[in-house]
């Protein structure tokens, strides 16, 4: 489904698109653009507004937003969020125009390369964006339409239906993978609800902080999710300085004080 | 999978000419599609509802209509699906209901073109939604499935339904719900006079029937295949739907009839459908196992054998999100035991089989290495060769019972790899080992060591070697 009146937004974005392929093959374009959303959004001006205020933003498309074009499955629909084309990315921020709560999740690279794999609840068809702030203090954005099918954000999760989760919560599963030319991947995925607080008579509970530790207790990155996203929420990173054979640990805590804390090893 | 992101912002449209007669030629055609809205008759508009179902005759008394090999759309209404019915002395018997009540009253007034006799009998195959929703037009007396479908309609139907509204749009106007109340009894009876065999088997779905009538020697397979469509999967177990798989190959069928697609008169289109459940199951676990995110899974190559298969980027991306998330919490929760490990300060990787044929997983690698369209590989005797030279050189005889070494070229590989930069010709050919211990014979190993490199010739050479040690693995058995 489409958000409403968006109808002749998105043909006019398809015109877009399609005379984007009638003239990709012109001459090389600087890839930063202070033009209107390339996504073209109803809802942009309110982004702006709410994420960056007076501070500098540009539609940048060396941010890379890989999804899917339709979300098989609302409640879970895999993004990375890659800006490592920009150099020296100390902030990203993801979110999505139409869900109900807009801010799904704020991310601190760090030592880790600037991509987030991660998945989101969408409640319907929105773009997905990815702003990352640059040590120049400029805000830089790209996205991703995604369409769905079905609700995402006012269903309850299935998790809350079971006592399961209770026995198992904040558990995390996590492994180092070697990657190739260097260093590590994370992959990991804590065990936790992640109510919105918009089904009726769930309140919100979600993780809402989680740092990535090397043995010396050293933060190399940090993630910050918020309600959008997915049940049980699954992230992969990438280090490209940590030293093959190592530890990392992982520690947060959920909105309602409950702890996170494991080591994660290959 | 494409990021959905344009290629190029906005203002590079503006600072670059369009071609004026592409642009023209465009606007055309969207005024032409607004006048063709604007000026549809009632009489037009009621013709757009119509599926034209034509029901062919297959064999005396035997009857098909076969859907689209396409994805829910406005402009099919759901007719994606074959549906059937078989006509006996005593009564008709209907295997499946189509995407809507529109197409359910039309179907059941094509069968009474072909006859008079009363349906005594209507199947809902499984549980989704184009097998069933056509069930208004029908008896609801005859209205029958296993048990676990009919409770799997109880639950999700409603779901079903009203995202079928969304999918196929005004075709599935006034389509409601009607679970079946009687329950099949698998086995063989006698139905409307006819000499019938039910099977309930599963895997597609929590439960599919599968319908066999001995009179014609023809079965109705439900999902459980495609024929030249790719398979789909959102409550697939496919390890149950190989199983199943089996014992319909086992069938003295003479023809066949898909859930999807043509009718077949030979096994080619279950032997298509295992092909791709092996090669999914394997892409998905080996993704898992490799520590890939899904977005990355997503854009995995389909082989070549399997891209004539329609909608197969799709359905494998689709397949992905359903399929992945239990491979990626086993490998997660430590509970998988990798197919293949790689060994970090050599580069190595292996994959190991008990109780398989040495010969046999050589045979099945040349083949995966053909099915990649590379032209047939260079194969070294190793061991015969350390044999031969053991008295010259004095190292020990046997070291292996058995192992050969297999050198191939994929030209698109290798030219990668030669235009990222000349030197790169010291990485090609490429080479599987697959060796079987001394002592234990049956105890088989691949071994390989990918490139190293990291550019995409690089990343596409490993890619290579890795679905040809998979695909190996799947031909022995092993996926
Ligand atoms: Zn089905």
């Amino acid at each position: 489904m489409r958000p409403p009146g968006s109808t002749r937004r998105l043909l006019l974005a398809g015109i877009a698109s399609l005379l984007a392929c009638a003239t990709a093959a012109g001459a090389g374009t600087p890839p930063v653009s202070t033009a209107e959303d390339p996504l073209d959004s109803p809802r942009w001006g309110d982004m702006q507004k709410q994420f960056f205020d007076a501070q500098p933003v540009v539609f940048d498309a060396r941010i890379k937003v890989t999804g899917p074009a339709v979300a098989e499955d609302p409640l879970n629909v895999p993004i990375t969020a890659d800006a490592s084309a920009l150099p020296g990315v100390e902030e990203m921020i993801v979110f999505a125009d139409f869900n109900p709560i807009v801010k799904a999740l704020r991310f601190e690279p760090g030592a880790a390369r600037a991509s987030l794999g991660f998945r989101i609840k969408l409640q319907q068809s929105s773009p997905v964006r990815v702003a990352a702030r640059t040590a120049d203090g400029v805000w830089r954005v790209g996205g991703a339409w995604v369409t769905t099918t079905g609700g995402g954000c006012t269903l309850p999760s299935l998790g809350s239906g079971s006592p399961e989760w209770q026995d198992r919560l904040n558990e995390v599963n996590g492994r180092l993978w070697p990657r190739i030319g260097g260093g590590e991947r994370l992959r990991m995925r804590i065990i936790h609800p992640m109510d919105t607080g918009l089904a009726a008579g769930i309140p919100a509970f979600h993780i809402e902080d989680i740092s990535i530790a090397d043995e010396s207790g050293r933060v190399l990155s940090r993630i910050q999710p918020l309600e959008p996203v997915a049940e049980n929420p699954s992230f992969t990173l990438d280090f490209a300085e940590v030293a093959p054979g190592t530890r990392l640990q992982v520690s947060g805590r959920d909105n309602n004080g409950n702890r996170i804390d494991a080591w994660v090893t290959r | 999978m494409r990021s959905a992101a344009p290629a190029l912002p906005p203002h590079a449209l503006r600072s670059q000419a369009v071609p004026p007669q592409q642009l023209a030629r465009w606007l055309t055609r969207l005024l032409a599609f607004l006048l063709a809205l604007l000026t549809l008759t009632p009489a037009a508009r009621a013709e757009r509802f119509d599926y034209r179902l034509e029901p062919r005759q297959i064999a005396d008394g035997v009857y098909v209509l076969v859907g689209l090999k396409e994805d829910f759309s406005f402009a099919n209404g759901g007719n994606i699906v074959n549906t059937g019915f078989i006509v006996g002395p005593e009564g008709v018997i209907v295997i499946d209901t189509g995407a809507s009540r529109r197409y359910g009253e039309q179907m059941r007034a094509a069968i009474r073109r072909i006859t008079d006799r009363p349906v005594v009998l209507t199947l809902n195959t499984h549980h989704h939604p184009d097998h069933f929703l056509g069930n208004q037009a029908f008896p609801a007396d005859t209205l029958a499935a296993l048990p676990a479908t009919a409770a799997a309609i109880r639950s999700e139907g409603e779901a079903f339904n009203a995202n079928m509204y969304r999918l196929n749009g005004d075709w599935m106007r006034d389509t409601e719900v009607v679970v079946p109340t009687r329950t099949v009894t698998p086995g063989r009876q006698r139905i409307g006079g006819r000499d019938l065999e039910l099977l309930a088997l599963g895997g597609h779905t929590v439960a599919d029937l599968v319908v066999i009538d001995h009179d014609s020697g023809t079965v109705f397979a439900s999902d459980l295949v495609f024929n030249g469509r790719a398979p789909t999967t959102p409550h697939a177990d496919v390890a149950r739907w190989l199983g199943a798989l089996d014992t319909l190959q086992g069938l003295p069928a003479r023809r066949w009839v898909p859930g999807h697609g043509e009718v077949a008169t030979n096994t080619a289109a279950l032997q298509q459908t295992r092909d791709y459940l092996v090669w999914l199951e394997a892409t998905i676990r080996q993704g898992a196992d490799d520590g890939l995110d899904m977005t990355e899974l997503f854009a995995t190559p389909i082989p070549a054998r399997l891209r004539a298969l329609a909608l197969v980027e799709d359905e494998f991306r689709r397949s992905v999100a359903h399929l992945f998330p239990a491979a990626e919490q086993a490998v997660l929760e430590g509970s998988a035991t990798p197919d293949e490990t790689a060994d970090l300060a050599t580069g190595i990787h292996t994959r190991h089989f008990t109780d398989v044929d040495f010969a046999d997983l050589r045979d099945a690698l040349a083949e995966a290495i053909a099915e990649e369209g590379i032209s047939e590989p260079v194969v070294s005797h190793f061991s015969q060769m350390l044999d031969r030279t053991a008295a010259d050189l004095g190292h020990a005889r046997g070291l292996y019972a058995e192992a050969e070494i297999l050198t191939f070229c994929s030209a698109a590989v290798a030219a990668r790899l030669a235009t990222e930069a000349r030197e790169h010709i010291a990485l090609c050919p490429l080479s599987i080992a697959v060796h079987a211990q001394a002592g234990a014979s049956r105890e088989v190993r691949i071994a390989y060591r990918p490139p190293a490199i990291d550019t995409p010739g690089g990343k596409a050479a490993r890619e290579l070697m890795a679905r040809i040690a998979a695909r190996a693995a799947a031909l022995v058995g092993r996926d």
